[in-house]
């Protein structure tokens, strides 16, 4: 069975053996994709063993392999062809996923990022910020104060109302002139998305997929008062670093991250957001971030 | 000593970064430590990276000597330096 998924505009296509991969089809169902493929994989679920516990990945010429304890997939980059072997469960095929992501991305002028992102006003926000920075508690504080609609508007006229793309891991990848974020499979605290049940939308929520550009980029820092402070280049530069997914060893790959997060941080407004736990969007956002 | 191979680095607002992908560390060097590395790429020799110090600052020779061998000795301990 083949299941096609496409992530920020990359097609994937994960060739399966086993008829089980039902729970598979639902969790990636926004994400299915009918064209041509950027990657193939055969895939084969085993129970791995003697395999590291962290992710590791090891290049070699053109044969790039990805292992944890729970995967081993050795990719051919100059075919985009590999094999891949995981346990036949849904995490470990997820965290598969979000190491070759990392690693395909990085290469291709984007990456993941600890961050969550949302749409509003058809313009792209990320919140950056390691595990317990508050990125759930803003994208739940982002609905409750900004509202939320079944059916948002994505071409003019705009509304409001926000849509979450993660509460995170986000997607980002500079195309030409612009920077763009993506709906993101990989989600933390909020769960059952509304893209991933499909539920309500669909349609109009499918215009994500071609990304949506992004306006400015806040790093989160919970606190008693709200408040938006300008946040320097080196600091901005430096936490983005530190909130990048990348597990590579290659000099190359750390090299083109760096190149795109001055790129990117060259043309996107930064900013410290402080947050308190209510009245963060009502207070500021409508009047500095929104307009 | 030189700088070691595999390390990747950008100056971001006049200060370096510098990623050791190998052990997934990053360093951010200030501006004094930002000139010595730029120079220890180009190969450059102490005395020439000590006068370059003086022209850039405002130290003395005997701090810029001390701030140099201090910092060589930081890069030392973090491993960002091998033997030629």
């Amino acid at each position: 069975m083949n299941v096609k998924i496409s992530f920020a505009n990359n097609p994937f296509v994960f060739h399966f053996k086993a008829k089980t991969v039902m729970k598979l089809l639902k969790r990636y169902s926004f994400f299915s994709h009918p064209g041509k493929r950027v990657c193939s994989f055969d895939v084969e679920f085993t129970k791995n063993s003697n395999l590291p516990l962290m992710p590791v990945i090891t290049e070699k010429k053109s044969i790039v392999a990805f292992r944890r304890k729970d995967f081993d997939c050795v990719f051919d980059e100059t075919r985009n062809e590999g094999l891949l072997r995981v346990n036949p469960r849904l995490q470990s095929f997820d965290s598969f996923l979000r190491v070759f992501l990392s690693w395909y991305l990085i290469r291709n002028s984007g990456f993941l990022v600890h961050a969550a992102s949302a749409v509003i006003n058809g313009r792209g926000y990320l919140f950056v910020g390691k595990s317990g920075a508050g990125k759930s508690t803003i994208s739940k504080m982002m609905i409750k104060e900004l509202g939320e609609k079944k059916f948002p508007l994505l071409t003019p006229p705009y509304t409001l109302y926000p849509i979450v793309l993660t509460d995170e891991l986000s997607i980002v990848r500079i195309i030409g002139d612009k920077i763009r974020i993506y709906p993101s499979p990989f989600w933390g605290e909020m769960k059952n998305p509304r893209y991933e049940t499909g539920a309500g939308g669909k349609n109009e929520l499918e215009d994500l997929k071609e990304g949506v550009d992004l306006a400015r980029i806040f790093f989160l820092k919970k606190s008693r008062k709200n408040k938006i402070l300008s946040s320097p280049d080196r600091e901005s530069y430096k936490n983005m670093l530190k909130c990048v997914m990348n597990f590579s060893k290659n000099k190359y790959a750390a090299l083109n991250l760096m190149r795109s997060l001055s790129t990117i941080l060259e043309r996107i407004e930064s900013s410290k957001l402080y947050f308190s736990k209510t009245g963060i969007f009502g207070e500021l956002w409508r009047g500095q971030a929104c307009k | 000593m030189q700088v070691k191979k595999n390390l990747a680095f950008q100056i971001i607002s006049g200060e370096a970064f510098i990623v050791d992908s190998e052990k997934s560390m990053l360093h951010n060097l200030n501006e004094t430590g930002t000139l010595i590395w730029k120079n220890l790429l180009k190969g450059k020799e102490k005395k020439e990276i000590i006068s370059n110090m003086l022209k850039n600052f405002n130290v003395s020779e005997k701090e810029a000597k001390k701030d140099y061998l201090n910092f060589l000795k930081e890069l030392k301990s973090k491993n960002l330096l091998e033997e030629e």
